[in-house]
């Protein structure tokens, strides 16, 4: 399981990333990122929440209580389009740092074992 | 030892909430959904009632780390339930020294105490203090009861802002009446005894309420 921290900023544009697939409530999205991750990131559910409120808050996302077809009673979050353009944002953010990083260890592996 | 009930566990579990700060009815519902869904997932894949619930607990976090988050995402409803808490606590404390006061008051004047004919202390005196002590304890006694049911915070203040005005209004009106009823001496006597026996309960009520402040004050976290 990474560090705290980079597991905090990597929650923002992970949800983002999730709503982005479509509608989506709470216990879903945990399951998501479990599936996604292949079980590294495991967050604590509850946690969750407050994050999902603090980007509604921020206009990202925006949510509504539902009872669909024959299940339970939920509040499904959509990505809006404050949200959209926010995600590619980080997409980019995170592509560039990872990009920089990729080189580095590549470099230095073709460094390593030399062909 | 009694048999595991889920909605009784989900119950306890949703009390704890009751005391929040900075976490919604709406967002405890979420949470509570969430539980729920977490139970039954497990419940699916074989565990137990008991187990599953526990395991959802424990998933879904300590309710007090979850409560400062939720507290840093919407500071401002933490400091407007404070201050609600603050108005109903003072209305609730005028409520029961009007009434104490009132029933001290209305004994007097009913004849149930012959509080001397000089200004001083008499026998009756401290029957008359005693007996506004007393009507204080009973009132409390009741009023804590009332807060013990209505766990609705809007219930309650509307209850106590109502009976606050009504009590301000039957003092004026008290303070009318007594005053035609009684001779001058009469009541300047128990003008005095009445602040005699008030003195006595605002001294009660500083102990009282330093000790209130030491015991709830243990718990209490100092804001981030």
């Amino acid at each position: 399981m990474p560090r705290k921290d980079l597991v905090a900023a990597s929650s923002r544009p992970l949800l983002l990333g999730i709503l982005a697939e479509g509608e989506n409530y709470g216990y879903a999205i945990i399951q998501r990122v479990k599936e996604l991750s292949g079980g590294t990131l495991q967050w604590t559910d509850g946690m969750l929440y407050p994050v999902l409120h603090r980007l509604e808050k921020e206009g990202l996302i925006a949510s509504e209580w539902k009872t669909p077809e024959g299940e339970r009673r939920r509040k499904y979050y959509r990505l809006a389009s404050p949200g959209k353009r926010a995600l590619t944002e980080e997409r980019a953010e995170w592509e560039s740092v990872n990009g920089t990083l990729e080189k580095l260890w590549n470099l230095r592996r073709r460094a390593h074992c030399p062909a | 030892m009694k048999p595991f009930e889920l909605e009784n566990a989900i119950a306890s579990w949703r009390a704890q909430w009751v005391a929040s700060e900075g976490v919604s009815r709406e967002t405890v519902a979420e949470l509570e959904e969430h539980l729920r869904e977490q139970v039954d997932g497990l419940r699916t894949s074989g565990l137990p009632e008991e187990e599953a619930f526990l395991l959802a607990r424990r998933r879904l976090g300590d309710s007090g780390a979850l409560d400062e988050e939720f507290c840093q995402v919407a500071p401002g409803i933490a400091w407007r339930r404070r201050l609600f808490w603050m108005v109903v606590g003072y209305l609730g404390i005028s409520v029961l020294l009007m009434l104490a006061h009132s029933i001290a008051y209305g004994s007097a004047v009913a004849g149930l105490f012959r509080l001397g004919s000089t200004y001083q202390l008499s026998v009756d005196s401290f029957w008359f203090v005693g007996c506004q002590l007393l009507a204080l304890l009973v009132v409390g006694g009741l009023g804590y009861g009332a807060f013990r049911l209505v766990r609705n915070g809007k219930i309650l203040a509307i209850a106590v802002f109502s009976l606050f005005v009504l009590l301000r209004a039957g003092d004026h009106l008290k303070g009318i009446l007594v005053a035609q009823r009684l001779s001058t001496t009469e009541y300047g006597l128990l003008a005095f005894h009445s602040s005699l026996a008030g003195t006595v309960v605002q001294v009660v009520l500083l102990v009282v309420l330093l000790a209130g402040l030491i015991w709830c004050g243990r718990s209490v976290r100092n804001p981030a």
